[in-house]
């Protein structure tokens, strides 16, 4: 098997006939105008042709068109599969990110430019000139409570979220609680509700008042949409009800003993299960010793 | 002289029954008389003369084809009670004008009491010294306590006109227009809607009222109209009007 | 010195009251499947006054429940005008409103009792939510509040307070339509529309709503349009009335006059009907 670098070096050979970074020039440009409409639009959802990718619609094909229309030569890309760089799907697309653009691969969340991910936002902060790519499954908050899409749009561009309000309240009625947990809906820029992609509670802070772009894609719904640096983006709240993450009541990652990231729960062989923080990256630098920024909110 | 509180000039009334063919009746053809504030009408004639007719023209129950009915309101506005505009009349009959026919006409599942004080209430009063007076009243016309919490539905024809006499006296308005209020009672009550009515007129209260009761109109009227045939046969003080024999013919049937 | 009308008479001084409502030439047409054109109401004109209940009465196809769809903005006429005070201080022709205004309109300013409750509410919302919408839509923000307003709503319409978080789509038909009663007053709309609220009911229930109706509209001073085909629930509700007949207004008055004293063949015949 030829290593990475070598194909890397190789790539002339090896994508032949393929355009840089696969999509086509015209593809590459609608998706930027998309982007460049969604900057100016933060939160409102902008169609655009989603071409075929060589992964199946439902694996990240829109955050994947949205990074393939972005990146550059010299851009450093990592990918996130729920938090983790190591998957199969993450390492994949990964790979094919670098072999048709020869942009440098990173685990690494700071030393990236371009970060792809699917349901996780980093733990450790995003600054200024870094991109988030998040893949989208379903674009329309508006889905669960408004089945027609023509309907859906005209609540959105009328600004009616009164029924979005009432399956919250009938949540709270029911649960005693609104029993979102991931892709909780937020407000952006006072105007328009989003679905943040199903990213958990304890991510939902992170898009408020940014440093960095996030770009949402969602390639078989065929949407783009941005929530721009330093945008205000809060999460639907009741005052009596107000919106909280997720609580891990002081249990600490069991690899590396980080306390301030978001945990998931797995199995062990006698039986248990143990907590391990989601962002690998984040696990390896704490365990490694180094200090991570991981204070979103300023 | 003072001006007076009604003026009523050539009022004429047509029917047409269109599910009769198109088949005409006239019960008024001119009728002209004027009220003084306080004073007592009392209207008298067959039957079919148009007494009734001539009552709900005023109140606009019927629309009148022709004539004018000069009404010197409270704000001392006049207002022609034939062609006022609908808001105006419903304005007049809440706070002034108050017409009391012959059947008791009162929503249903409503205590006796509160549809008594329903009067005062509309007129803005406060809904506990209303239910107070209400009650003041129903006992004096002889509708105790025991009963003023049954649905009027429930009530004999003479409980009825006396709940109907109730309704227009609780709070005496300036202007009331009676259809025969006492054609169901035993002599009795009519003794007791006489007192009632007679501190009314004492209070200033104008009425119009059409009795078959010669002893009744005797004793409240100050004027008498003999209406015959849709027109004004007589019209003079109560002693001056020779009544014709068929009143107190209809009256002996009621008693 | 106040002017005088042509009778010489000093005009009442209602004239200065001003129409909640105003509603000038309402017309809608339909096109049949055969092309030729239907007229579900022609011409309607009329005023409705601050705190007072409009009666409309006529036969099904009278046009009568098209003049409130009209009004609610479910269905847009062929041309007409009407404007209501509380609106965009009654300078807007309500069916010249953008969405977002005939939104505000349904939401706050007017409110409709549909005769079948499936229009008018969510069955698989909870009676409270049904109510909640309403606030939500003017936005209130506290569950607390929103709960408390809710209740008061209901148990002003008799509907039992633990039912408040069941779905109606399990109620009696007589407790939907309180229900849907109890949600027209969220917000407290300048106008109700109620069309054919107890058609649908049986008679023992037909009177507890009726009631109902009426005793809300005496305590709050509701102003409403009623429209029924049943003369007796005009009678209990209205204080002035409009009868139709093919699209048209044949004939207006007060209700008692037009009771007592029908001017038209079809209201003679109406009345008719019901009294013998």
């Amino acid at each position: 098997m030829p290593s990475v670098s070598t194909l890397l070096e190789d790539r002339g050979a090896a994508f032949a006939g393929y355009s840089f970074a696969f999509l086509d020039d015209m593809a590459k440009r609608e998706i930027r105008r998309a982007i460049l409409k969604g900057v100016a639009i933060p939160g409102h959802q902008v169609p655009f042709g989603s071409r075929e990718m060589p992964i199946a619609r439902g694996w990240g094909t829109g955050g994947l068109q949205l990074t393939l229309a972005l990146v550059g030569g010299s851009d450093v890309i990592k990918v996130i599969d729920q938090g983790d760089d190591a998957s199969v799907n993450a390492v994949n697309l990964r790979r094919l990110i670098a072999k048709t653009t020869g942009a440098t691969e990173t685990l690494d969340t700071a030393a990236a430019t371009l970060i792809q991910t699917r349901h996780r936002i980093p733990e450790e902060v995003m600054r200024e000139g870094q991109v988030l790519i998040l893949q989208v499954p379903i674009p329309e908050p508006l889905r669960l409570v408004e089945r027609s899409v023509a309907a859906a749009r005209s609540m959105h561009a009328e600004m009616d979220y009164s029924r979005m309000w009432l399956a919250l309240y009938e949540d709270i009625v029911r649960r005693g609680e609104v029993s979102a947990g991931a892709g909780y809906p937020v407000m952006v820029n006072g105007r328009f509700v989003m679905a943040p992609s199903p990213i958990p509670r304890w991510d939902i802070p992170k898009l408020d008042n940014a440093r960095c772009l996030f770009l949402f894609g969602a390639g078989r719904e065929k949407r783009i949409y941005v929530v721009p640096p330093f945008t205000k983006v809060e999460p639907l709240e009741f005052d009596d009800y107000p919106f909280d993450t997720e609580h891990f009541d002081g249990k600490a990652c069991a690899l590396s003993g980080a306390t301030n990231a978001y945990l998931v729960e797995s199995p062990t062989e006698d039986g248990g299960s143990r907590w391990t923080a989601s962002d690998t990256n984040y696990a390896d630098k704490v365990l490694a010793g180094q200090e991570v920024d991981t204070k979103w909110k300023r | 002289m003072t001006e007076p509180l009604l003026s009523v000039r050539d009022i004429r009334k047509q029917i047409t029954l269109h599910i009769l063919d198109g088949k005409q009746v006239s019960p008024l053809r001119g009728v002209s008389f004027d009220l003084a504030p306080g004073e007592f009408l009392g209207i008298v004639g067959p039957s079919g003369a148009g007494k009734s007719s001539l009552i709900k023209c005023l109140n606009r129950t019927y629309l009148a084809d022709d004539g004018t009915a000069n009404y010197r309101s409270a704000s001392g506005e006049i207002v022609d009670l034939l062609h006022a505009p609908e808001r105006t009349m419903i304005r007049l009959r809440r706070t002034e004008i108050h017409y009391v026919s012959q059947f008791l006409k009162a929503p249903p599942r409503v205590p006796v009491l509160d549809v008594v004080a329903s009067v005062i209430v509309n007129r803005g009063g406060d809904p506990a010294e209303a239910r107070a007076r209400a009650a003041e009243t129903l006992s004096m016309l002889g509708i105790g306590p025991e009963l003023q919490s049954s649905y009027p539905s429930l009530f004999s024809g003479g409980e009825q006109q006396r709940v109907n006499v109730a309704r227009a006296l609780v709070d005496p308005p300036r202007l009331l227009l009676l259809d025969e209020p006492t054609s169901a009672l035993d002599a009795e009550n009519r003794a007791r809607v006489l007192e009632i009515v007679r501190r009314a007129q004492a209070n200033g209260t104008a009425m119009i009222g059409i009795f078959h009761d010669i002893e009744m109109l005797q004793q409240l009227a100050d004027n008498v109209i003999v209406l015959e045939d849709g027109l004004v046969t007589q019209h003079g003080p109560i002693g001056s009007v020779q009544i014709p024999g068929y009143i107190e013919a209809g009256a002996a049937e009621f008693v | 010195m106040e002017a005088l009308t042509e009778s010489g008479i000093r005009p009442p001084d209602t004239a200065a009251e001003q129409p909640l409502l105003r509603v000038r030439g309402l017309t809608k047409h339909y096109q049949s499947a055969s092309g030729g054109l239907i007229v579900a109401c022609e011409d309607v004109t009329f005023d409705v006054y601050p705190g007072e209940v409009l009666g409309i009465v006529g036969e099904s196809g009278s046009g009568k429940s098209t003049v409130l769809q009209c009004l609610f903005q479910d269905v847009m006429p062929t041309s007409g005008e009407a404007y209501l005070s509380s609106f965009l201080g009654g300078t807007r022709n309500l069916w010249e409103a953008d969405r977002r205004e005939r939104r505000h309109l349904r939401t706050h300013d007017m409110s409709m009792v549909y005769q079948n409750p499936r229009q008018g509410l969510n069955l698989m919302v909870t009676a409270g939510g049904n109510i909640a919408e309403r606030l939500l839509a003017a936005e209130w923000r506290e569950v607390a509040d929103i709960r408390a307003k809710a209740s008061d709503y209901l148990s002003r319409t008799e509907v039992p307070l633990e039912r408040m978080d069941d779905f109606p789509a399990f109620f009696s038909g007589g407790m939907q339509q309180r229900v849907q009663i109890a949600k027209a007053l969220a917000n407290n709309p300048a106008l109700v529309l109620l069309d054919e609220l107890t058609t649908g009911l049986d008679v023992s229930v037909q009177a507890g709503v009726l009631d109902l109706v009426r005793d809300i509209q005496h305590r709050l001073g509701m102003t409403a349009i009623v429209v029924s085909h049943d003369l007796g629930v005009i009678r209990l509700l209205a204080d002035r009335t409009l009868v139709m007949k093919d699209g048209h207004v044949v004939e207006a008055g007060l209700t008692d006059q037009i009771l007592e004293d029908p001017q038209h063949p079809y209201t003679q015949l109406l009345v008719n009907c019901v009294t013998h």
